[in-house]
């Protein structure tokens, strides 16, 4: 799924990934968000705590102290309990947001605690002191908030509201988390030194992960966002398994409060400096130009939050509108995105130990004018697609009693893409494929010559076929939780939990051909579409059906041990097991594995103020349809190859020259499959050095095993790898085999040195400085590049992860103006390039695939920096406020262009600018909220 | 035991009983691949490198050894090896399609040496890896031993080992000499002569197909008398399309191995002891590790 | 609860536009079944293949649909006996191969009309020992693989087609594409007598009736022959009984008479 906004014309730098880059995925994110490190990120966790203690002058546990927490967000209303015998208390399943806590014992002077801030997964510990001599008091304090979490051993940063909303960025979840440590920002981030098919997507607790390809399948409106937890590594057993990171969304619950906000954005490059282009989109050499790539996006925004049922019920509705128009040097027509994301959230708490949740999320999208890599494409060849899902999930938490939760989940996720020819429209803007008088709104026309890309439309790489792509996962899931328990003969707390998870997956695909053909450009040069030179076609058998399906079952158990105060265990036990078929319902992916978690987390001060720790985790590659339908081909999906003039030199039986991909499928699977698995060792020291200022080291190194790959076993190569000399079954194609050899491979480390000041008192501000290593073998998951793989050894070589320094800033201030605040906002990005992926050329059989590595100089990108300045005004009136935002987003306009054709240098490729990563833009908007 | 204890206890064993799955986990993976790397010797007879050349000053024939002369060497693996089939020893074939003999069908293969191009087209199918040092040494052979100077694209004869390597990094981008297969460096070179006079090399086959009784042979192809190899396909190999220079840059047929009578010919040498491996299965042979030597001492004379 | 209904129903609707596709795909035609087979055919000699009226009324002319059963192949076979020379063995997937504005190369040069590109179909020619085909004719297509098993017991699947032609780089299995004629030379001098298979493969349907039409024949040529140059100077001849055979206003006539859609006229079998 794509988004429409400024991501699209970003290119993807990083991961150098083809099939990702073929589905427009690059994008290159903009800086947001609030830094917030630490916490144990849970799987269906979207929730956080408050635990801690109370104690007198002397220093000494006050029990029965009666403790209350309130907040806007709580529903059911504000709770209460009492310490126990060693003066604690806890308080769990806390909808993130921002709280007080009271304390309240007679003979002592009554507490309360302002502003504490409740995180994704985050125990915000308090150590409460309570004293005689107040009694009869109120003390509100609000300048003790815990800036770490003590009990945490995992990498994760959590991107809360207030940052959300002042640290500019394009207004999407997908560019904020561009703004964290170990994350290389684009549309699928790598994280962790991962491939970009590797993260898991939570929203709401529901696995929202593209059942096919392991990124990204949804879009959701920014404004609803209450956090974002973005996490690299070091996760418990409860989280979801997988080689990358996980990014958890957790939207806006409502309150009491029936409050509006609605908001509209506008944003345009048209006045920007332009910078000389020298390539088209399309790689064509073209006169040193300006860019003359067009931007502009709208988006509308509204929300409505309230009350159903006063302290019982809570809803939130919440509607975004996107269009963006981007067009890529040399290209007429700007790639039109049209998107309706409509969310709906309902929280219902009717008893004290029952709560309810059904939420549902659609998003109807078009995107007009998708090719937007050939010059020569007409408007009425152009092609359609339309996307959008479904995300529908029901939740039941069940409190039975003090401190236990259980929690059962079922959910549905859906998401479509379809893509063809442009239907006809009466809408007169577009200008183009007006529909009959009698003609029925968007009707595809398969019939008109000309709308198809037929002769003179020179339809390129475009939807020649139409495509019907339906990917679904039904999933149901079980926790059991009890926290602060204690073990006879065993001194301490445990937290225990356990688990349940079974996820249903269904891809199915149906591909068409609507007149088997496409004409292309074979070098995208000179051509004469009069006579086809240097042209060539594809023509395609009729259709084809896929259906790929899959099942997933995991378990967890995991306890959180505290021997004693400033000491924390984190350890469990994870199972996954995953079964992924293909179309012909053979398990390609097959397996059951173990993934322990062993973490160790001290304070040595036991002051809360400082956390060292470390550990070890084993996470495991479950796998995806993608995977398993590699070896899908099936009767129906093959092409044909027509070559134009200067290559009637290789036929040799028939009249013309045409060369076939057989449909048969010829993959297969090798017998022993292991799970890829990432060993992870981390190490994290911070310490709050004052008030809300948090310094932090970190390091992690992460070894990656048995990553999927393609290799070849039927193609006889010479020593050099270079051509080959014969064939195994006397046929001249490639038997590609799925194996998970040791050999391929990834190593990963990663140095954070960060600085960090959480939102309070009007400001924040966040720095790190990231240095980073990834070398390996294989950086994608099931990688193509090797899909020719010759008869000789992986190298081992710098990978497209290989980032070698990154560094991240925030800043923020309210202005002390009010009524009338004033935010400013700004954010910097700067990534050292990534390495160039060189392979050697292989002139048997249709390319390259001998990694090239580590013999020759190899070129890096250039480096990419990127930042954003917003100021934004409120205005106050009688009933509400008007914010009105100016923004500038890559404010100083750095080139950020570079790309290979091709996605890899080959050797006799060339190094080019294609197209900017991002032009400077400026945004207006204006938003009203009450 | 303090309640101290009994924490580290526990969670030493949890510990020691996690790391343990992880370790086991890690260690019993085997893939149990049934294809094998095979290596080993080859040995080409001194004949093999050895050429009669014409002195055009003098008028005298001369013999000379060269190992630049050993052409591309062949390795397969086959079910079986006959001696009924041809005048030289010729794997076992299977169906006749439409042809006058059947399909070797092979289990796997390998060469000592392949063709690679040396950046002008004057070289195509010409040029073998692992027989030249440098650029100095190619630009000696080609003039003063085979007296067919290399030439550029414009007809004029390369005589710079600088501008040689200009235009092979101008051709292909590359950025050192180790980029380029076709320099092996000093000590890269393939054949090294042997006690006995004759040229040894050593050769790996990747990833072969393992079938216990399976059987190596091979042949080299020897170049005729313009130093043209029947082995290579100058139609094959590398596009260069750049519309009014397009080229290929050669490359090997690409069915040597399955008809291998189709290419050997007069003045090549086939090995007429395949070596046969009986080791159990694939795991077996990895087991062993054996390396062995093949011979390709029998000469194509029709 | 009411509020949650309204979701839901707002949910179903725009599920609901999530399409299928079936309205896209070429659909199965009553008349013209997916699979056929077409018995045993005796094939021309070079002077038939030289008369056009026994060109036509020797040869098959026919049409093929889609296979009723999805994502399976379509096409039809027919039997020769191998004469113990050489043949041509020939498929037109348009029955128009003399009308040349179909070659996708130069569509519409030199001629009255423009080619209909959604008129097109693909057929794709395999050729072999009956022995050796293992799809049941009539039934259901298959192809011509066979297993063969080496002295050491491993088994390959080996391709038995003798008509094979090779891509660009080499690749087996290359065939031409839509409304492109193909054509081998088979030599039956190993097996004179012996039944052969002719298959002829459905690649793809016009877009227009889903039915392509198509010519096929076998036509015995010399030994050392190709069907170029045997069949070539006649095939870009008009194929039925026209007017003023081998003329350019012959030819002109057919072009007009095809483009206008009224070929019928001359030829009962062509479109």
């Amino acid at each position: 799924m794509l988004r429409g906004l400024r991501r699209e014309k970003m290119m993807k730098l990083f991961t150098m990934v083809r099939t990702l880059a073929l589905m427009g995925v690059p994008m290159l994110a903009v800086s947001a968000g609030s830094v917030i490190l630490g916490s144990g990120a849970a799987y269906a966790q979207t929730t956080g705590t408050i635990k801690g203690e109370v104690i007198d002058d002397s220093g000494l546990e006050v029990p029965g102290v009666l403790i209350t927490v309130d907040g806007p967000n709580l529903i059911g209303g504000a709770q209460q309990e009492y310490t126990d015998d060693a003066g604690r208390f806890l308080f769990t399943n806390l909808p993130p947001g921002i709280y007080t806590v009271t304390a309240e014992k007679a003979g002592f002077g009554k507490k309360r605690y302002t502003n504490q801030q409740v995180l994704i997964g985050k125990n915000t510990a308090l150590t409460i002191e309570m004293s005689v001599q107040e009694a009869g008091a109120e003390m509100v304090i609000i300048a003790d908030r815990p800036a770490i979490d003590t009990e945490s051993a995992s990498r994760t940063t959590v991107l809360t509201k207030e940052f959300l909303e002042r640290v500019p960025n394009s207004r999407s979840y997908q560019d904020a988390v561009g703004a964290t440590a170990g994350v290389l920002a684009g549309g699928n981030p790598n994280m962790g030194g991962a491939s970009s098919n590797e993260n898991t997507y939570m929203m709401d607790g529901v696995n929202v992960t593209d059942p096919v390809t392991g990124t990204f399948s949804l879009n959701f409106n920014y404004d609803a966002m209450e956090q974002i937890e973005v996490a690299t590594g070091a996760f418990d057993a409860e989280d979801a398994t997988n080689l990358g990171g996980v990014i958890r969304l957790v939207t806006k619950t409502g309150s009491n409060q029936l409050e509006f906000d609605t908001s509209i954005y506008y944003e345009t490059a048209a006045w920007a400096p332009k910078m000389d282009a020298r390539f088209g989109a399309d790689g064509a050499d073209l006169a040193p130009t300006d860019f003359d790539s067009q931007f502009s996006s709208m988006s509308f925004n509204g929300l409505i939050s309230g009350p159903v049922v006063r302290d019982k019920a809570f809803l939130v509705v919440s509607y975004t509108m996107e269009r963006s128009l981007i067009a890529r040097v040399g290209i007429d027509l700007p790639r039109d995105y049209e998107g309706h994301y409509v969310y709906a959230k309902l929280t219902m708490q009717p008893t004290a130990s029952n709560r309810f949740t059904v939420l549902s999320q659609i998003q109807p999208t078009t995107i007009d004018n998708t090719t937007q890599d050939n010059r020569f494409v007409k408007p009425e060849a152009q092609s359609r697609q339309a996307q959008g899902g479904i995300v529908a999930s029901a939740q039941w938490d069940w409190f039975p009693g003090t401190d236990v939760t259980v929690e059962s989940k079922l959910t549905l996720q859906q998401n479509y893409i379809e893509t063809g020819g442009v239907p006809c429209t009466h809408n007169k803007r577009l200008g183009y494929n007006p529909c009959e008088p009698e003609e029925l709104e968007n009707t595809y026309d398969f019939k008109t010559p000309g709308r198809l890309g037929i002769n003179n439309a020179y339809d390129s790489g475009n939807y020649y076929y139409y495509q019907f792509d339906d990917r679904t996962r039904w999933s149901a899931v079980s926790k059991v939780s009890a926290l602060d328990q204690q073990i006879p003969f065993l001194t301490g707390d445990h937290d225990f939990k356990a688990g349940f998870e079974v996820d249903v997956l269904r891809w199915d695909r149906s591909v068409g051909y609507t007149n088997n053909i496409y004409y292309a450009d074979w070098n995208q040069q000179t051509y004469d579409p009069s006579t086809f030179q240097n042209y060539y076609w594809v023509e395609a058998s009729g259709e084809s059906d896929i259906v790929a399906g899959g099942e997933h079952y995991g378990a967890f158990l995991q306890d959180v041990y505290q021997p004693i105060d400033n000491l924390t265990f984190r350890y469990g036990l994870r199972w996954d097991r995953s079964i992924m078929r293909n179309n012909f319902n053979e398990a390609v992916v097959d397996f059951g594995v173990f993934g322990p978690r062993f973490y160790v987390i001290w304070d040595p001060f036991g002051d809360g103020k400082t956390k060292v720790a470390g550990g070890y985790g084993r996470f495991n590659g479950i796998g995806n349809l993608g995977i398993a339908a590699d070896l899908n081909q099936s009767n129906g999906l093959g092409t044909k190859l027509f070559l134009g003039e200067p290559w009637n030199n290789y036929t040799n039986s028939t009249s013309f020259n045409y060369s076939l991909n057989p449909p048969d499928n010829t993959n297969t699977v090798h017998d022993a499959l292991t799970a890829p698995h990432s060993d992870e060792f981390s190490f994290v020291g911070e310490r709050q050095v004052i008030q809300d200022l948090v310094f932090g080291v970190s390091f992690t190194s992460k070894f990656t095993r048995n990553v999927y790959v393609f290799d070849e076993t039927n193609i006889i190569w010479d020593e050099k790898g270079y051509g080959f000399i014969g064939t195994g079954d006397g046929q001249v194609e490639s038997r590609n085999r799925l194996r998970t050899p040791s050999l391929s491979r990834r190593d990963y480390y990663q140095t954070d040195t960060y600085i960090r000041r959480n939102f309070a008192d009007r400001w924040l501000a966040s720095a790190t400085y990231t240095y980073a290593v990834s070398r390996g073998t294989v950086l994608e998951g099931n990688s193509t590049a090797l899909a020719v793989a010759p008869q000789a050894e992986y190298a081992y070589g710098n990978l497209g992860t290989d980032v070698r320094h990154q560094v991240k800033a925030q800043l923020a201030w309210d202005l002390p103006n009010d009524p009338w605040t004033t935010r400013l906002g700004a954010s910097l990005e700067y990534y050292s390039g990534a390495p160039l992926t060189r392979y050697y050329f292989s002139a048997g059989y249709g390319g390259s695939a001998l990694l090239r590595e580590p013999v020759g100089t190899y070129a890096r990108v250039e480096p990419i920096y990127y930042a954003n300045l917003a100021i934004s005004q409120a205005i106050k009136v009688p009933k509400g406020q008007f914010r009105v935002e100016a923004a500038l987003l890559n404010a100083i306009n750095a080139r950020q262009a570079a790309t290979v054709n091709g996605t890899y240098l080959y050797a006799q490729n060339r190094w080019s600018i294609l197209y900017r990563q991002n032009l400077m833009t400026g945004r207006i908007g204006v938003s009203y909220d009450f | 035991m303090s309640p101290r204890g009994v924490l580290f206890d526990m969670t030493s064993a949890t510990r020691a009983a996690l790391l343990l799955a992880v370790v086991a986990q890690a260690c019993t993976y085997d893939e149990h691949l049934p294809q094998v790397d095979i290596k080993g010797t080859v040995i080409v007879p001194r004949a093999a490198a050895t050429r009669v050349i014409l002195d055009d000053r003098t008028g005298v024939e001369a013999e000379v050894v060269d190992a630049r002369f050993i052409g591309p060497v062949y390795l397969g693996a086959y079910s079986d090896i006959r001696f009924d089939l041809e005048n030289y020893p010729h794997p076992a074939t299977g169906p006749i399609i439409g042809g006058e003999l059947g399909n070797t069908y092979p289990y796997g293969g390998g060469t000592v040496g392949v063709f690679d191009f040396a950046c002008y087209t004057s070289t195509l199918c010409k040029v073998v890896t692992g027989r030249y040092a440098d650029f100095s040494s190619m630009l000696d052979f080609f003039s003063n031993t085979l007296d067919q100077p290399i030439v550029d694209e414009q007809g004029a004869e390369v005589q710079s080992p600088d501008y040689f390597r200009t235009s092979c990094y101008d051709l292909f981008e590359y950025t050192e000499d180790a980029e380029l297969l076709f320099l092996a460096g000093e000590d890269g070179l393939d054949f090294k002569e042997n006690a006995d006079g004759d040229f040894e090399a050593e050769f790996t086959m990747w990833r072969v197909n393992y079938h216990p009784g399976m059987k190596v042979w091979g042949w080299m192809d020897a170049p005729d008398g313009n130093f043209d190899f029947t082995t290579c396909d100058p139609s094959n190999g590398q596009q260069f399309n750049q519309y009014s220079a397009s080229f290929t840059t050669g490359s090997s047929h690409i069915d040597l191995l399955n008809f291998p009578s189709n290419y050997i010919d007069i003045g090549d040498f086939v090995v007429s002891e395949p070596f046969e491996l009986t080791y159990e299965d694939a795991d077996a042979f990895r087991a062993a590790a054996p390396t062995f030597t093949l011979v390709y001492d029998f000469p194509v004379e029709k | 609860m009411s509020r949650l209904l309204l979701a839901v129903g707002f949910v179903s609707a725009f599920v609901a536009c999530d399409r299928d596709n079936e309205q896209y795909f070429p659909q199965p035609v009553a008349e013209y079944p997916g699979v056929v087979d077409l018995g045993d055919f005796v094939p021309l000699t070079i002077s038939d293949w030289a008369d056009p009226s026994l060109r036509v009324e020797k040869s098959i002319y026919d049409g093929l649909g889609k296979n009723e059963i999805p994502g399976q192949w379509g096409g039809a076979t027919f039997t020769f006996q191998g004469t113990g020379g050489t043949v041509c063995v020939l498929v037109d997937p348009e029955a128009v191969f003399w009308v040349q504005s179909v070659d996708a190369r130069s569509p519409t040069d030199g001629y009255l009309c423009e080619d209909d590109n959604y008129d097109d179909g693909d057929l794709d020619l395999e050729v072999g020992l009956s022995a050796y085909y293992n799809g049941t004719p009539g039934v259901s297509i298959g192809n011509f693989e066979q297993v063969y098993e080496d002295s050491l017991g491993n088994e390959v699947v080996f391709e038995a087609n003798e008509c094979q032609m090779n891509g660009q780089r080499g690749q087996a299995g290359a065939h031409a594409g839509r409304a492109t004629p193909e054509f081998c030379e088979i030599d039956t001098s190993l097996h004179p007598g012996r039944d052969y298979t002719v298959l002829l493969r459905l690649w793809s349907l016009p877009a227009d009736d889903y039915v392509v039409h198509y010519a096929a024949t076998v036509v015995e040529i010399e030994a050392g022959e190709s069907c170029a140059d045997a069949i070539a100077a006649v095939s870009a001849d008009p194929e039925c009984a026209l007017p003023n055979e081998g003329t350019a206003d012959g030819f002109a006539a057919v072009e007009e008479l095809y483009c206008a859609g009224e070929l019928d006229s001359l030829c009962t079998d062509a479109e």
